[in-house]
């Protein structure tokens, strides 16, 4: 196994401040692996639906 | 019914304006380590909503005409007030809704819904047409109009305000829209401050699509539960802030809203990977235990958020892990979830034990520290961990070995949580492994053989017990008391070996005679708590005469790795 000690580009774009008609209009291309990753993701159903649950012992 | 007709493209982004959200590796240490330090937890809060602009992006291609209006008009309010419509799309509980408006390819509800709440709090001159939901019209960080009646109701907006007129009623809403009346439920915020740093945050009793958790949620809360919430909110920030303000300070930046569940699911709380941004909680009875779940589902927020960013484990692993909090075995998300959680729920006792009296505390602390330093070490041997994972995992581990260097407990309570830990181990054992006929067979043949170090058969799993906590046996029950309360201790090993005798399917019993030999028989008790089953079935086997459980459980350790 790999060590894994060094900056990590993860597989979402930065889009937080991206004005939206920009997003809408983007071409699939541009937005690539991080809208296949955040839709299939999505369309995987309710068993990748992670919920915690915790029963508190206090 | 429209849906998903393109696939999509697999390659990485290619505009040089469109850049992919980076973790340097001293913030993703950060959060490995337990915390996530300001500029890391911006990074995840970044991540959730550049999520929620991807999952709207999805929907616009499986949207109608009235969805793709809607998109217009939001598109229009994010020219106007960019400020406003982030906070729209900021709404935790879009992200379950989108995704469910993905699968079924019907997303235009959801679209105007959110457009006439981005319009509304831009302060835009518009007209849209939004469904219903049980007669009422929610929007979404602003509130919910009541009792419109069913079928879609129009929203008129300018910049005073917006009137919601549905099949029966109509509501008028002033902005800023946090006036509440009969008509109007606004989406309430609380504001706690404690040594100069505030937590605002909101009361999510309004959304219908709260519902995503493990338990019903509670209905509109009333002013005197709303009062109660808030003081007890007051009370449990303060215990944040001065045991934990590495967990404050990231809190202020990720937590958006808190979601109360019914009254009824008991002292629980939840996080959803659906919901980043939110948790859930049936209200706590004192702000200690408030505290505690703060801590505990923040923690599953923050990892929640971390991995829509970056793959720390392989998907679709079996569910073959202990997790020292469950019955049921866990595949390695869910452990991964688990024992980041447990790390916090350490963090708290850690800390609070120095405000309580008596060992409780110490032995929740130790109890809690153990079981995660354990599940560490099951993660990291699991195979299963991408390379960052293996690093967060390692840096997880590193936070609970210092703590366990050097944060000292009373030496019963360290007595106590061993023996605990070996009853927790052969309990969970017993309950999860079945070996076959045969490889018994094969077994006790090495022992009438004489085999000295046997060649032990690969665990073979019997049927999943039902999903749940791991139950509390009557040894550890009396092992608490034995430290809390100075009660008598359990029994010794021959107690149980007679016990034993008479049916070797006795779970305490096996649980009982592990945590008496744990002082004086270390090889037995490894086998005992890491082969269980091959114990059991070779005490109820004819063969292998009169040795007393003791004295197979030995020879099944001898067969493992010391």
């Amino acid at each position: 196994m790999e060590d894994h000690r060094q900056d990590i580009d993860t597989d979402v774009i930065q889009l937080a401040d991206l004005p939206l008609h920009l997003l809408l209009t983007m071409e699939d291309t541009v937005l690539g692996h991080s809208l296949r990753r955040v839709a299939e993701e999505a369309m995987a159903g309710a068993g990748s639906d992670a919920v915690s649950a915790f029963n508190s012992s206090i | 019914m429209p849906g998903p007709t393109r696939s999509l493209p697999s390659t990485p982004a290619s505009d040089p304006a469109v850049r992919a959200l980076r973790l340097t590796a001293a913030q993703f240490g950060t959060l490995a380590a337990g915390y996530g330090d300001p500029t890391a937890v911006a990074v995840l809060r970044d991540g959730q909503l550049a999520k929620r602009r991807l999952l709207l992006r999805a929907l616009a291609d499986t949207a109608g005409a009235a969805g793709t209006a809607a998109l217009d008009l939001l598109s229009a309010a994010d020219r106007r007030a960019p400020e406003a419509v982030r906070t729209v799309l900021a709404q935790p509980h879009l992200d379950a809704a989108a995704a469910a408006r993905l699968r079924r390819g019907s997303p235009d509800d959801l679209l105007c819904r959110y457009a006439a709440a981005g319009a509304a709090r831009a302060g835009l001159r518009f007209t849209i047409r939004v469904p219903t939901d049980a007669g009422h019209l929610h929007l979404p960080a602003l509130g919910t109009a009541v009792g419109v009646g069913p079928g879609p109701a129009t929203v008129r907006g300018t910049d005073a305000g917006v009137t919601v007129t549905g099949s029966t009623g109509t509501v008028s809403v002033p902005a800023p829209f946090d006036t509440g009346t009969p008509d109007w439920w606004p989406l309430r915020r609380l504001a706690v401050e404690a040594s100069g740093q505030r937590l605002t945050i909101a009361v999510d009793d309004v959304d219908p699509e709260r519902d995503c958790y493990q338990w019903p949620p509670a209905g509109r809360l009333d002013d005197g539960g709303l009062a109660d919430l808030a003081a007890l909110l007051g009370d449990a920030w303060r215990l944040i802030v001065a045991d934990h303000p590495r967990h404050a300070e990231a809190m202020r930046c990720l937590l958006w809203s808190v979601v109360p569940l019914s009254p009824a699911a008991g002292n629980v709380s939840a996080a959803s990977r659906r919901a980043g941004g939110s948790i859930a909680l049936a209200t706590p009875p004192d702000a200690a235990g408030l505290a505690l779940l703060m801590l505990h589902e923040f923690q599953h927020m923050k990892l929640n958020a971390l991995l829509d960013l970056v793959d720390l484990h392989s998907a679709g692993g079996p569910a073959r892990h202990r997790a020292p909090w469950r019955i049921d075995p866990r595949p390695v998300g869910a452990l991964l979830q688990g024992t980041y959680a447990h790390l916090a729920v350490a963090d708290f006792w850690r800390r609070h034990r120095h405000r309580a009296a008596g060992p409780a505390a110490h032995l929740e602390y130790a109890y809690w520290l153990a079981q995660s330093r354990q599940s560490a070490a099951t993660l990291a041997a699991s195979g299963e961990l991408t390379g960052p994972g293996a690093t967060f995992v390692a840096g997880l581990a590193e936070t609970l070995d210092g703590w366990h260097a050097t944060e000292k407990v009373p030496s019963g309570v360290g007595q106590a949580v061993a023996d605990l830990s070996v009853a927790a181990a052969v309990s969970w054992h017993l309950r999860n492994l079945r070996p076959t006929g045969t490889a018994v067979d094969a077994l006790v043949a090495q022992w009438v053989a004489g085999d000295r170090h046997p060649d032990l058969p690969a665990a073979h799993w019997g049927p999943v017990p039902p999903a749940g906590p791991a139950p509390v046996s009557g040894i550890e029950s009396t092992i608490r008391d034995h430290v809390l309360n100075e009660h008598s201790g359990p029994p010794g090993a021959d107690d149980w070996s007679r016990r034993l005798a008479t049916d070797p399917d006795d779970v305490e019993a096996w649980i009982g005679l592990a945590v008496a030999l744990r002082p004086v028989d270390p090889v037995a008790v490894r086998g005992l708590t890491t082969r269980p089953d091959l114990v059991r079935a070779l005490l109820a086997h004819p063969d292998t005469g009169p040795a007393g459980p003791p004295g197979l459980a030995a020879w099944i350790g001898a067969g493992l790795p010391g």
